[in-house]
């Protein structure tokens, strides 16, 4: 198989800089070859890179946030499939508030400091006048949505029968004209 | 896949490629089985598809009034008379005004040609997405799926 050759000396070739453009970019960031590998064979089954992604967020209940900051992003050529490689770290809301201060204060130049001394450093530097939160996350499933003009019957059955937030269901149904099956369709996808 | 020389390609003869064709086989039988599990565990006189199945339902008993008046020509669906010639260009004409009105408005789907049955291999015929809507639709509400609704619940 041509992709373990050439994984043998890839290794060396892409630190030194000639990197190809699909696994290039961050590869200083890799850390261990079980890694390199499942990259390699993820980039085999058609994903393809998404170039320029600085931040991922993962929001769980409570608000707690897992944020990846400049992470490798790939993504399936068929479907909405998203892999995303990268150092998770936790963070709270109120730290995010001050990362979004600090980032509008630097001009967005957060790409290099993503660890947590350097956010440390500017917390000092803007004190406590960051008490308006920036919105910085994307929207999500969570949290109360818009239902005008909708019935709450179809909410409930799409909830039933995909078992799905109150929100999701109101999403999906949205999305699709209100059409009951076709909403269960994507919200089970 | 083969790649045709361009002067042989005629455009007006290009069909899909097999596993596009496939893909929304897949996607009909999901929307067929999803269906199919409203049925089951929802009361088929209360089940609702659109935001507008009551437009619908009034736009399809005055475009086909005939199939209104014995309604065992909505359960048991005539394909061949739903497709002749004149029912074609009748069933065109009222799926073409929801265009605007309902995503995927002609996607093809799976209607039971039976409606006391399930769907099965004699049971189904393809349809567009506004044909299934209507009759499944005038299906619920005349009562026609209560058979299909109980049997389901009792299998379960």
């Amino acid at each position: 198989m041509p992709a373990t050759i050439e994984e043998l000396h890839s290794d060396h070739d892409d630190v030194a800089g000639g990197s190809d453009n699909e696994t290039g970019a961050n590869l200083d960031k890799v850390q261990s070859r079980a890694e390199r590998k499942a990259r390699k064979a993820l980039i085999g089954l058609g994903l393809k890179r998404v170039p320029d992604i600085t931040r991922v967020t993962l929001r769980r209940p409570k608000g707690l946030l897992y944020v990846i900051a400049t992470p490798d992003v790939f993504k399936s050529q068929n479907s909405d499939c998203y892999i995303v490689f990268g150092e998770a770290k936790m963070e709270d809301p109120n730290a995010q508030a001050q990362l979004g201060a600090q980032q509008l204060a630097s001009g967005g130049e957060n790409k290099h400091h993503h660890d947590h001394d350097h956010d440390h450093d500017h917390d000092h530097a803007h004190g406590d006048d960051d008490d308006d939160v920036p919105e910085l996350e994307e929207a999500d499933d969570s949290g109360e949505v818009d239902e005008t003009g909708m019935d709450p019957k179809d909410i409930e059955v799409v909830m039933a029968q995909v078992n799905c937030s109150r929100a999701k269901a109101v999403k999906v149904l949205k999305e699709n004209g209100g059409d009951v099956i076709t909403a269960i369709m994507a919200a089970s996808e | 896949m083969s790649i045709l020389p361009v002067n042989k390609f005629d455009p007006n003869k290009a069909e899909n490629h097999e596993d596009i064709e496939k893909q929304f086989a897949v996607v009909a039988v999901k929307h067929a089985q999803i269906y199919w599990g409203l049925l089951e565990k929802i009361n088929p006189r209360l089940i609702r598809l659109t935001q507008i199945d009551d437009e619908i339902f009034a736009d399809f008993q005055s475009q086909f009034p005939e199939l209104f008046y014995n309604t065992e020509t909505l359960a048991v669906i005539d394909e061949d008379n739903m497709k002749n010639a004149r029912n074609k260009a009748r069933w065109r004409n009222f799926i073409q005004a929801y265009q605007q009105k309902v995503q995927d408005y002609n996607f093809g789907s799976l209607l039971r040609t039976n409606s006391r049955g399930e769907y099965g291999e004699e049971n189904t015929i393809f349809v567009t997405r506004m044909q299934f809507l209507a009759v499944e639709i005038a299906r619920n509400r005349l009562g026609l799926n209560d058979e299909a609704h109980a049997n389901a619940k009792a299998e379960k």
